[in-house]
């Protein structure tokens, strides 16, 4: 770690004082001034309000029942006599239990799978003059610009035989041209002394990458990661095209409650419009997940580890 | 209305889920669906020998008449269950489909009794393919290309524009196997009134299978409470536009929070009927006239535009998603709305939610009167929610295919009805002391099989929790369905419309929503009008009369 | 960072705070390039083969799954019908192209489009930026987590959720025209403004996804070395100073990156945030390409005229692309690809 963190040298302070003293401050920073703190301070809470209130009042909503909802306005923030009725819809049946177990397995398998591939080809395009290396950072640069279309993509997925298969929601969008870049981007940026120096111990490129970089890596790729695992997580559409609904992942089958509340005007209505808690339940159903994953990926997010790790 | 009580549907020929939103609901439902034939067909005198013969059933007593001309029968309870279906349909086949699933995916046929239950009765398997009706224009088309046609289609109307085309190329013409009296074969599929086969009529041919829905969507509905306050027992007795419009300006208050109207897109379908705007298009000696060129629409805009101005909207409110919409209505925000009349039943359909929010509230479908003290005009614009094609087979295949149909278009009042709609007795549903199924509440998800969107009965207005829903409902569509027009172009194709139709209409649309807003005006409304004769109306038109003549 | 290293190499002892970004450039300098060029091709191939290995899988990815599929896009020259195939659908050359270039609502559609990603690109791109910087300044571990993990959650919810929450707040019968009137103020409808629509999109994409748009940036100020900040502290430089001169040059090759990255998709706007709020303020204001697509071809059936559309976008992301990676070689970063130069 840094040698001067001052963690090592704040003993014994009460919870407020390190609070407001920062109990990471390194000791060669100065105390911020009172009124830089206080602007900061107020920023903080008019952001989290922002940021908390929608979802409180979502959760707040999903809990009420239709008559609350519609005395006000759409939005209830404190429901007076809470109700787990929407919930209870949404998981009577055992559909949806049984889609969560397959989302989860989906999405830890897929989010693998994909940081292995993306890691792998950006950290081959560090090499700058690489063979073909230009080439086929190129090749990715371009998916991100032109979309192929949805029937040739799907016949491609039926000429390969996945039709209906788990592998049809996760190969066709193993990997994100976005995130190769930026992961090759965070590997170029970092110290490539350290590297060279290796190579000249008799490294090879794959043990740099194992032993190397793959360690010092650990906050893009959480980062990347969390990108494809929300990404297989909320994804519906390639379920909806190749898979049949006995196969669905929660997506989709969240989605199709959402769109019960969806359609509007230009046509009769097939029945009534359900509750618009369960519209809401669909947003705290799906946010679980990510809710409970942040914090341990939260751990990569820490200052200095690059810095600790090459000094330390 | 439809017997079965859970969420189920949504709305028809939608193509996206927000794409509904925006979609020409100034023009009515129509608008989105390419009409039926081709150029060169005649289809809209179809002939006897090509509509299949109607034969009622015999001895289902009703509480409320049901008429050949499509005013649906109302029970108040179900009747003695009767079997419907002697023999099984198929023969160890296994039939493919793709439909419509509105709500959650069934439970998988292996752990679904119920399905197994109907398999087992129809002597063979249905492998459905199911999609929301927002996905189903990809799904379906990507099964196309990918060359994968399923033995019996949905079509909704927005997923294949040439139509027309496409029967030709790979559908079945039913004409030998159903036309004139060889429907008597199949006594389910015969006992669907005539006005829901002449939707099916494609290129002089009959090629595919109604699902039938109540022909109209209604007027909307209004809070009878508030309109009661303000010394109005029923809509129908309003006099004309002025004591309409005097009505509203005392049922709004916005100090109060209230107003009188207040629907996504302003829900102008309410005033169309008051106004008599022809349903998409109006037929006079052959020659047509689209909605938007009447004097009647643009009345309704100027009438519109005249109560947005003096505050009988609530602000903003034509860019409501439905439930903002369904929630000022519920929690009494508005008196009047535009909703389909099938929102009207069911869990949460308005005749529960609003008592359910205030016990005061009573909601009731509205009934429209004329602007100048004449009749109203509505619109049949719910005759069927769906056809459904048959790809091309040998005839075996399709005997076995229409068997099956016949199957899922058992009645109202039959065994099969029951097992489709709510599963199995004991385990998915029980009766109770009045003889109405009352599903299980763990089972709800073994009968969400979309069986009732591969082919359907005509249907009843059926709620065994309230008779005054099944009263106000049945009485709605009596007085409603008499005073209804049909889009005289729903059966006949112009190529033009089907591949353009949309895009063409859509500066009108925006042009009649800025106008009631404010932000245009009704030269400007005029002007996009011309513009649409200009770019393609016109071709539209003369297509249209082709086809009408030919 | 990946600063050609070429064109800047400064001698390493200039680790100095204000000169960071040279010394940055001089860590990559220890790459030898001019050396590797001598040897043959066969001997690079050679010497390249584990990262080549490395490559592959995701090479093949692309080549399966976007490039032979790409071949599609051949409909925009197509009067494609699903049925009839590739091959049997009516050729129409560049109709499709000729009709949307000689339609008005196309070139509306295209300035609304210009303005509202004009906007986002002023307006929202800087906010996560700024937000990581504030997230990062911050000392105690407790509130960056709890703010952190707070602030990334809006992302999640729906746009027709969020939607119908602003017309709520903002919307004629709002809390906000309420407090308005009552204190005296004339009456602004946010939700129904034409002028105010793209602001009203860049508040509520800001209040979606700003918080989300952090993710990236606070792993980009992780990789900054904390070693630099002590000495320019040492050295006598202020909070602001190493702010400027360390924590902004740290991240500035991701910020680069990831501007460049939205130069290319900026003919995309959010497709269902717009088509719900565009009845409020009418096509005028409210069309832009994605939705001029959707009325202009999807709800036809006409899968040619999406493809033309999305093939003219792609085009244009891609001259975006490749000219402010040019300008970002120019300004001495090295965007998403290192210049010939630097080879």
């Amino acid at each position: 770690m840094t040698r001067l963190s001052s963690t090592a040298v704040a003993p014994r302070l009460s919870i407020r004082d390190r609070i407001r003293r920062g109990n990471e401050r390194p000791v060669w920073m100065e105390k911020p001034k009172p009124t830089t703190q206080v602007v900061k301070a107020v920023a903080l809470i008019v952001i989290c309000f922002l940021a908390i209130y929608p979802l409180f009042a979502v959760l707040a909503t999903s809990l009420s029942s239709q008559a609350e909802i519609a005395a006000n306005n759409g939005l209830v923030v404190f429901p007076k006599a809470p109700t787990l009725d929407a919930y209870r819809t949404i998981f009577s049946g055992g559909v949806v239990t049984d889609a969560l177990v397959r989302s989860l397995l989906i999405t830890v398998i897929g989010t693998t799978l994909s940081i292995a591939v993306t890691v792998a080809m950006a950290y081959g395009l560090t090499r700058r003059d690489l063979v073909g290396g230009k080439f086929f950072l190129m090749l990715a640069l371009f998916t991100m610009l032109f979309s192929p279309g949805i029937i040739p993509s799907f016949l491609m997925v039926k000429e390969m035989g996945l039709m209906n298969s788990y592998a049809a929601l996760v190969l066709p969008t193993l990997m994100s041209a976005f995130n190769l870049v930026v992961v090759r981007s965070f590997f170029m940026n970092m110290p490539q002394e350290l590297f060279e120096a290796a190579k000249i111990d008799g490294a090879g490129d794959f043990r740099i990458l194992i032993q190397m970089v793959l360690p010092l890596s650990k906050g893009v790729i959480a980062v990347v990661g969390l990108f494809y695992g929300v990404g297989y997580w909320n994804a519906f559409f390639n379920a909806m095209l190749y898979m049949d609904s006995d196969k669905w992942p929660l997506s989709m089958i969240l989605r199709q409650y959402v769109l019960l509340g969806q359609p509007m005007g230009d046509a009769v209505a097939e029945i009534a419009v359900p509750s618009q808690a369960i519209q809401m339940a669909v947003v705290v159903v799906s946010l679980i997940p990510v809710v409970i994953v942040f914090p341990f990926l939260q751990k990569f997010f820490t200052k200095g580890v690059l810095t600790g790790a090459i000094k330390g | 209305m439809t017997a079965v009580t859970r969420p189920t549907g949504v709305s028809r020929r939608s193509f996206l889920s927000v794409a509904s939103l925006g979609a020409l609901t100034l023009f009515g439902a129509g608008a989105l669906t390419g009409c039926g034939t081709k150029t060169e067909y005649a289809a809209s005198n179809a002939d006897s020998a090509l509509l299949p013969k109607y034969t009622p059933f015999k001895g289902l007593p009703s509480d409320l008449p049901g008429t050949a001309e499509g005013i649906p029968a109302g029970f108040y309870k179900y009747p003695k269950p009767f079997k419907s279906v002697e023999k099984a349909p198929l023969n160890g086949t296994i039939i493919t489909a793709i439909t419509n699933i509105f709500g959650p995916p069934p439970n998988a046929r292996d752990k679904n009794t119920a399905w197994q239950a109907v398999e087992k009765r129809l002597g063979g398997k249905v492998d459905i393919s199911a999609v929301s009706s927002d996905d189903y224009a990809t799904k379906f088309n990507t099964m196309v290309a990918g060359g994968d046609l399923p033995d019996m289609m949905l079509n909704d109307g927005a997923a294949i524009p040439n139509i027309v085309e496409f029967l030709e190329a790979k559908c079945a013409d039913l004409t030998p196997h159903l036309g004139g009296d060889k429907i008597s074969d199949y006594p389910n599929l015969a006992a669907i009134p005539e006005i829901f086969w002449k939707d099916t009529v494609q290129a002089g041919k009959l090629y595919s299978l109604p699902i039938p829905r109540n022909l109209t969507g209604g007027s909307g509905f209004y809070n009878a409470t508030f309109l009661e306050k303000v010394g109005v027992k029923n809509t129908a007795e309003i006099k004309d536009k002025d004591d309409f419009y005097n009505v509203l300006k005392e049922l709004t208050n916005p100090s109060a929070n209230q107003w009188a109207l207040g629907s996504t897109k302003f829900g102008l379908t309410m005033l169309h009927h008051i106004f008599r705007t022809p349903n998409v298009w109006r037929e006079s000696g052959g020659k047509m006239t689209r909605s938007f060129e009447t004097e009647e629409y643009l009345a309704v805009i100027e009438y519109a535009a005249k109560l947005y101005k003096d505050g009988l909207y609530v602000p903003g409110s034509e860019g409501w998603t439905k439930s903002q919409m369904v929630n000022a209505f519920i929690g009494g925000k508005v008196a009047m709305i535009y909703d389909g009349l099938p929102a009207f039943t069911g869990p949460t359909g308005y005749a529960r939610s609003l008592p359910g929010a205030n016990k005061d509230y009573k909601a009731a479908p509205f009934i429209p009167f004329g602007h100048d003290g004449g009749k109203a005009q509505t619109w049949l614009d719910n005759i069927n929610v769906a056809t459904v094609m048959l790809k091309k087979n040998d005839d075996a295949k399709l005997k076995e295919v229409l068997g099956l149909a016949n199957f899922l278009a058992s009645p109202f009042g039959s065994e099969e009805y029951l097992l489709l709609n709510y599963g199995v007795e004991g385990q998915d549903y029980t009766m109770n002391a009045d003889g109405n199924p009352i599903a299980s509440e763990n089972a709800l998800l073994n009968t969400t099989v979309p069986w009732k969107y591969l082919a359907a009965p005509q249907q009843v207005v059926f709620d065994p929790t309230s008779k005054t829903t099944v009263d106000l409902l049945h009485d709605a569509y009596s007085k409603l369905i008499p005073l209804g027009v049909t889009n005289p172009c729903e059966t006949l194709f112009s190529p033009k419309d089907a591949t353009e139709g949309n895009k063409l209409g859509q500066p009108v649309s925006d042009a009649a929503t800025a106008a009631i807003a404010g932000r245009g005006t009704i030269d400007q409304l005029k002007t996009a009008i011309a513009d649409w004769k200009k770019n393609g109306g016109d071709v539209i038109r003369s297509e249209y009369e082709a086809a009408f003549a030919a | 960072m990946s600063i050609s290293s070429q064109t800047l190499a400064p001698p390493k002892e200039e680790r100095t705070p204000a000169g960071n970004k040279r010394v940055r450039a001089s860590k990559r300098k220890g790459k030898p390039a001019p050396e590797y060029r001598q040897v043959s091709f066969m001997a690079r191939l050679r010497r390249d083969k584990v990262m080549l290995a490395l490559v592959l899988p995701g090479v093949a990815y692309f080549v399966l799954f976007h490039y032979v599929p790409l071949a599609g896009n051949i409909i925009a020259f197509l009067d494609y019908k699903p049925y009839l195939g590739f091959v049997d659908s009516v050729w129409v050359g560049f109709d499709n192209f000729s009709a949307m270039f000689s339609d008005a609502a196309f070139w509306g559609a295209l300035r609304n489009t210009l303005v509202i990603t004009g906007l986002q690109l002023v307006l929202f791109f800087p906010v996560p930026i700024a937000l990581s910087l504030l997230l990062n300044s911050i000392m105690s571990k407790r509130i960056r987590k709890f703010v952190q993990s707070v602030v990334y959650l809006p992302h999640f919810i729906g746009w027709v959720i969020i939607v119908a929450v602003f017309s709520e707040i903002l919307g004629a019968t709002g809390i906000v025209p309420h407090l308005l009137d009552s204190a005296g103020l004339p009456r602004f409808d946010a939700m129904t403004t034409p002028e105010f629509f793209p602001f009203l999109v860049t508040i509520q994409s800001i209040w979606k996804d700003a918080g989300w748009g952090t993710i990236i940036f606070l792993a980009a100020l992780m990789n900054v070395d904390q070693e630099l900040y002590e000495a320019a502290a040492v050295d006598g430089a202020g909070p602001w100073q190493r702010m400027k001169n360390i924590t902004i040059p740290g991240i500035m090759p991701i910020i680069i990156l990831l501007l460049i990255l939205n130069l290319g998709s900026i003919l995309s706007v959010g497709f269902e945030q717009i088509v719900l709020q565009r009845d409020n303020v009418g096509p005028g204001a409210g069309e832009v390409l994605d939705t001029y697509v959707y009325f202009h071809g999807i709800q036809d059936g006409q899968w040619g005229t999406a493809a033309a559309v999305g093939l003219v976008k792609g085009i244009i992301g891609l001259f975006l692309v490749l000219g402010s990676n040019k300008l970002a070689h120019m300004f001495g970063q090295e965007g998403i690809y290192s210049s010939d130069k630097t080879k």
